[in-house]
């Protein structure tokens, strides 16, 4: 029996928008094979940065995606993480066959996990600033505070200039907010921003409204980008994100003695969640059960673990309790793998814990590698890569490890992809700066 | 006199509705048969701002204000401070169009008071609305009606007017 009773969650939609492309069983395909989405970025100067390579998404046609007069004025709000998400999420709603009207608008619900976005607004304030300071050296007479106050009237001035529709691209809401004027969802809508752990728990609290009967239909997922100069700069001088530019793809090294930190990725990734017997009744295909989903906080520092990784042995624990499951049932964990030196160990004895001996004889993956660390949209992604190793019987290696870390020691399949015919649960992991963890409980479609 | 404000201000339209040119026409109205929204008409003052480089002053109106009946309305935002709004300009439109360009203010509100929802139309130089019936008199309007009458001439001209020197 499932965490979610009578009303059992399935899946049944995936859209994805990665590093890695966005047909989920060819990014599925190229996981496999080890391939990786990270390479320089181009979409700005990085001269300043310290990072300089992302798992950048260089080749979303939004428009050929979301041909729709309707859908693209809306995209014509929309900033890119906005953007992203809806792609992610008309791909997912078309894989669940789900027509428009097809749901009724009460019973139809979004729960997204997103990032601060608005990057578009914060570069045209740097540009505006700059401007601004370029007028300083006209500015010669009167004393100091005048001249000051001239120079905070100009920067003020150009403040006015930033587009109205800028506001609505800033606020993490309308990232759910445009999926649900989008499909007609007129049940619960949530915005999570728990950063590396709100996609997940996006999922998982939308199981949750499946469950206690507030709709039939979620469209739940995560969507980021930090893939901009002022928060891209900010996130590597906070030491999570490796120096390794040189190395691009090989970078990032979750699990590896000479890890230095993730590689920043960009993307969404949205799942079609269903009540069983509605997804049964309309001929669904489902992919997946959502059987449990377990979070906690670490309740400790800003953004580091505690080394006894409490928090994320509790939602694991939950999340399994909640699924009904053992230890031996799972064959699969997709861990959360940052590549940072801190989150790998602390992970690695956390996973020890909750599944004892049996978590040897298990891959536990990290894709972070290779799609780069998603943030806000990581969980998300993470799941979907989770289905897919269940409807596959297939898990992905994990790339750029080659020098183990003796106090990382699991199996994480760094030698290639593994067949696991049996696969029947996957336990998906997210851990947050700021101590908010979640862990996703998916397994193979049963009677 | 407007070609050069009718042609952006259809420019900023056909680019913000995703429209072709020829779809945006001077006697388009603005609401039904552009679907402009709220958050629309603000995106388009804002663009005409940039554009014309003139500051399109608040509409002044308040939830409770668009809905009084429209003469009245009309009345309290002449009062408050502040330069000539959208509304006001369309009211000295109609005046205008009925012989009293030239009248004093009282003169102007009396004319107005008198009209129709048509004289309105073609004050504005479109159609009238689907919405609202042709003979209903302005003064059984709401403020907020007044929306429903504005065309893309118009906006066109309002920009004209802004731009003009002041005495």
């Amino acid at each position: 029996m499932s965490a979610f009773g009578r009303r059992r969650v399935v899946v049944t939609g995936l859209g994805v928008v990665s590093p890695l492309g966005q047909d989920a069983a060819r990014m599925f395909d190229a996981l496999c094979r080890g391939e990786s989405g990270v390479r320089p970025i181009r979409r700005f100067d990085t001269t300043h940065c310290r990072s300089k390579i992302g798992g950048t998404v260089e080749d979303l046609d939004a428009a050929a995606l979301v041909p729709d007069r309707a859908g693209q004025l809306m995209l014509r709000l929309a900033d890119w993480v906005q953007t992203m998400a809806f792609c992610a999420t008309e791909l997912a709603v078309r894989d669940a066959g789900v027509a428009p009207g097809a749901v009724a608008r009460e019973r139809l619900g979004v729960y997204f996990g997103a990032g601060r976005g608005g990057a578009e607004v914060s570069e045209a304030l740097l540009a505006l600033v700059a401007e601004a300071a370029e007028e300083w050296p006209k500015l010669r007479e009167g004393d100091a505070d005048a001249l000051y106050s001239r120079l905070a009237g100009s920067v003020f001035g150009a403040l006015n200039r930033i587009r109205p529709t800028s506001y609505l691209q800033q606020c993490p809401t309308f990232v759910s907010g445009f999926l649900s004027i989008r499909h007609g969802a007129g049940g619960p809508m949530l915005t999570n921003v728990n950063l590396c752990s709100a996609g997940a728990q996006a999922i998982g609290e939308a199981a949750w409204v499946i469950a206690r009967d507030d709709a039939d239909v979620m469209l739940a997922g995560g969507a980021d980008s930090m893939l901009n100069a002022a928060e891209l700069t900010a996130f590597s001088n906070l030491d999570a994100v490796s120096a390794r530019n040189e190395e691009g793809p090989e970078a990032c090294k979750p699990f590896d003695l000479r890890r230095d930190g993730c590689v920043v990725g960009e993307g969404a990734a949205a799942l079609v969640l269903e009540e069983r017997e509605h997804a049964l009744r309309r001929g669904a295909r489902i992919w997946a059960e959502l059987l449990g989903y377990g979070a906690s906080s670490d309740a400790h520092k800003p953004t580091a673990p505690p080394e006894d990784g409490r928090g994320a042995v509790l939602a694991m624990e939950r999340a399994l309790g909640h699924a009904g499951l053992d230890a031996a049932d799972v064959g699969h964990v997709n861990a959360h793998g940052t590549g940072t030196p801190a989150n790998d160990v602390v992970e690695t004895a956390a996973i020890k814990q909750v599944l004892g001996a049996h978590a040897r004889r298990i891959p536990v993956v990290s894709t972070k590698s290779m799609t780069g660390h998603l943030i806000a949209g990581a969980g998300a992604l993470e799941a979907a890569i989770a289905v897919l190793c269940l409807a596959e019987g297939r898990v992905p290696p994990t790339r750029n490890l080659r020098v183990p870390d003796p106090r990382c020691d699991l199996d994480y399949a760094a030698d290639g992809p593994r067949a696991l015919p049996d696969l029947r649960a996957v336990m998906s992991n997210s851990f947050a700066i700021g101590g908010s963890n979640a862990c996703l409980v998916l397994g193979r479609p049963r009677a | 006199m407007s070609d050069e404000f009718l042609d952006g201000v259809r420019d900023i339209l056909g680019g913000q509705l995703l429209r072709k040119r020829d779809d945006v026409r001077a006697e388009s109205l603005l609401v039904q048969d552009l679907d402009v929204d709220s958050l629309g008409l603000i995106e388009l003052t804002f663009a005409i701002e940039e554009k014309f480089g003139v500051e399109f002053p608040d509409l002044k109106t308040s939830a409770e204000l668009l809905l009084l009946p429209l003469p009245d309305g009309l009345q309290r935002i002449e009062a408050m401070p502040g330069a000539t709004t959208l509304f006001e300009f369309m009211q000295r439109e109609v005046a205008r169009a009925l012989g009293a360009a030239d009248a004093d203010a009282e003169t102007r509100d009396r004319v107005f008071r008198t009209a129709t929802v048509a004289d309105v139309a073609r004050a504005a130089g479109g159609a009238v609305p689907a919405a609202l019936a042709a003979e209903t008199p302005v003064s059984e309007l709401r403020l907020a009606d007044l929306f429903r009458l504005i065309t893309v001439d118009v906006v066109a001209r309002y920009v004209a007017f802004l731009r003009a020197p002041r005495p």
